[in-house]
């Protein structure tokens, strides 16, 4: 299992730990990962100012992984939309790629459309199985509850994105309760976490955060697992920040999805960066601990 | 939305055609003012022109209205509405039409402004501070290369850069 690996703006400028996990989880499962060259910005914080300019964006990542001749695995939920929402706009539009295509030739490139569009969920429920996955998992997380988030732009827009039911989505909740993890109802589960309004107004963003974070408290979670770097950010890098401003109190731990496999596959914690999440994941460790002890008694 | 007569002669009927003549705002004739992504939108409760009050202005052709709401910018752009919207109007996208068209006349708003920028710049939306490189190389991650050349001379193609300085005087 080889694939073409495109990282983003976000991850690498807020949450690298994200990046530590999947590296070290496909590792282990033996997926190969290639690196796009030469990829930048996928386009999606200038389709507000110009959609010429996030569809140039956009094709020249898929051309670049066109000519590497891999499908295109991305972490961040906001690329994946981005990119597919522009695979259907060149599709739909044949005009639309003509003239993405004559932007592309003189760097050498072409959008043909034969590159597939994966996020890493995806290539570990579709591509991998969740059943090998399941064979893969050594450590129980049973009597744990937590709250999925599956981030926006996954499952929508959904014409594009094709990534699962979008108002009864389940491929993350059956991935996380590979792990023997309940995975909750919680009433937000499908709300958004607030990021994208972030650079326009702190405060609105802010406060689609803490609705869901009293949302996930309040239907019992023992801590959140993300499947988008965006959302990670949002409830992890500024859950102290946005507890704060309420005056309010969380201490709600956040995995992004690879984390919590990687545990579940008996992996360090450090290997899986969870020593980099700001919210403490300590009360995680504190139950695997408590947990060998309980076996080994 | 606050009350306001609305005048004949300052609408411009031809404004819901020029939307729905682009890629992103095809669908915006389908409304029929049912409420539904107003029900679904996050911030319905705190945006004075709701959801589909932003499409009854198109509609209606209140074009400088439309343009200059803080709804199409605050819209963190879920899709919620889009994807239960029963005529098939793809609100979200209808919001980036309106928000191109303000951009190029009322100007760029001061936060997408820094991330266009960041782009022609590095290639990136978003600054990698040498304390985050450091950490990569720490944790045996690979150093991040952007071509921000090829992307610079693309961004050159398509304007970028005369689209953040134009009209740069009027702030949002």
């Amino acid at each position: 299992m080889k694939y073409s690996y495109f990282l983003g703006c976000q991850v690498p400028a807020r949450v690298n730990y994200c990046e530590l996990a999947v590296r070290r989880v496909t590792k282990a499962l033996g997926i190969e990962l290639i690196d796009l060259q030469g990829a930048g910005c996928c386009g999606c914080y200038l389709r507000s100012v110009d959609f010429r300019v996030t569809l140039g964006l956009a094709s020249r990542i898929l051309a670049l992984a066109d000519k590497q001749g891999l499908d295109l695995v991305l972490l961040c939920n906001s690329c994946y939309s981005t990119l597919t929402e522009t695979t259907d706009f060149l599709k739909e539009n044949p005009e639309l790629r003509t003239e993405t295509n004559e932007l592309l030739a003189p760097q050498d490139l072409e959008y043909t459309g034969r590159t597939k569009v994966k996020d890493i969920i995806q290539v570990f429920y579709d591509d991998y199985g969740l059943q090998k996955i399941k064979s893969k998992v050594t450590r129980s997380f049973k009597g744990l509850k937590v709250a999925v988030q599956y981030g926006c732009h996954l499952l929508r827009p959904s014409k594009s994105t094709k990534f699962d039911n979008p108002e009864a989505p389940h491929i993350l909740d059956d991935l996380v309760e590979v792990t023997e993890a309940e995975s909750i109802y919680w009433p937000l589960k499908l709300w958004c976490c607030g990021f994208p309004s972030l650079p326009m107004n702190r405060e609105m963003g802010m406060m689609l955060a803490r609705n869901k974070f009293r949302a996930a408290k309040d239907a019992g979670a023992d801590f959140m697992v993300t499947t988008c770097p965006s959302c990670q950010i949002s409830f992890d890098i500024l859950q102290p920040s946005i507890a704060k401003h309420y005056g309010e109190k969380y201490d709600l731990p956040v995995l992004y999805y690879p984390q919590l496999l990687g545990l579940a596959m008996n992996m360090d914690y450090k290997e899986l960066g969870l020593h980099l999440n700001r919210v403490s994941t300590e009360p995680i460790l504190r139950f695997i601990k408590e947990k060998r002890i309980e076996a080994t008694a | 939305m606050t009350e306001e007569t609305i005048r004949d002669s300052e609408l411009d009927p031809d404004f819901k055609f020029k939307i729905a003549k682009t890629y992103e705002g095809k669908t915006v004739l389908w409304c029929v003012q049912c409420g539904m992504c107003t029900s679904d939108c996050p911030y319905s409760e705190v945006w004075d022109v709701k959801p589909h009050q932003v499409i009854k202005m198109v509609l209606l052709g209140m074009r400088d209205q439309a343009i200059s709401c803080q709804s199409i910018w605050q819209c963190s752009t879920c899709f919620m509405c889009a994807e239960r919207c029963p005529q098939g109007v793809e609100l979200g996208r209808v919001m980036f039409a309106l928000k191109n068209i303000a951009a190029k006349e009322k100007g760029v708003p001061e936060g997408y402004r820094r991330f266009g920028q960041q782009v022609i710049e590095t290639g990136r939306a978003m600054e990698i501070t040498a304390s985050r490189e450091k950490e990569r190389e720490r944790l045996g991650l690979p150093k991040t290369l952007t071509d921000s050349k090829s992307i610079k001379s693309l961004l050159k193609k398509l304007k970028l850069d005369k689209l953040l300085k134009d009209k740069g005087g009027k702030k949002q």
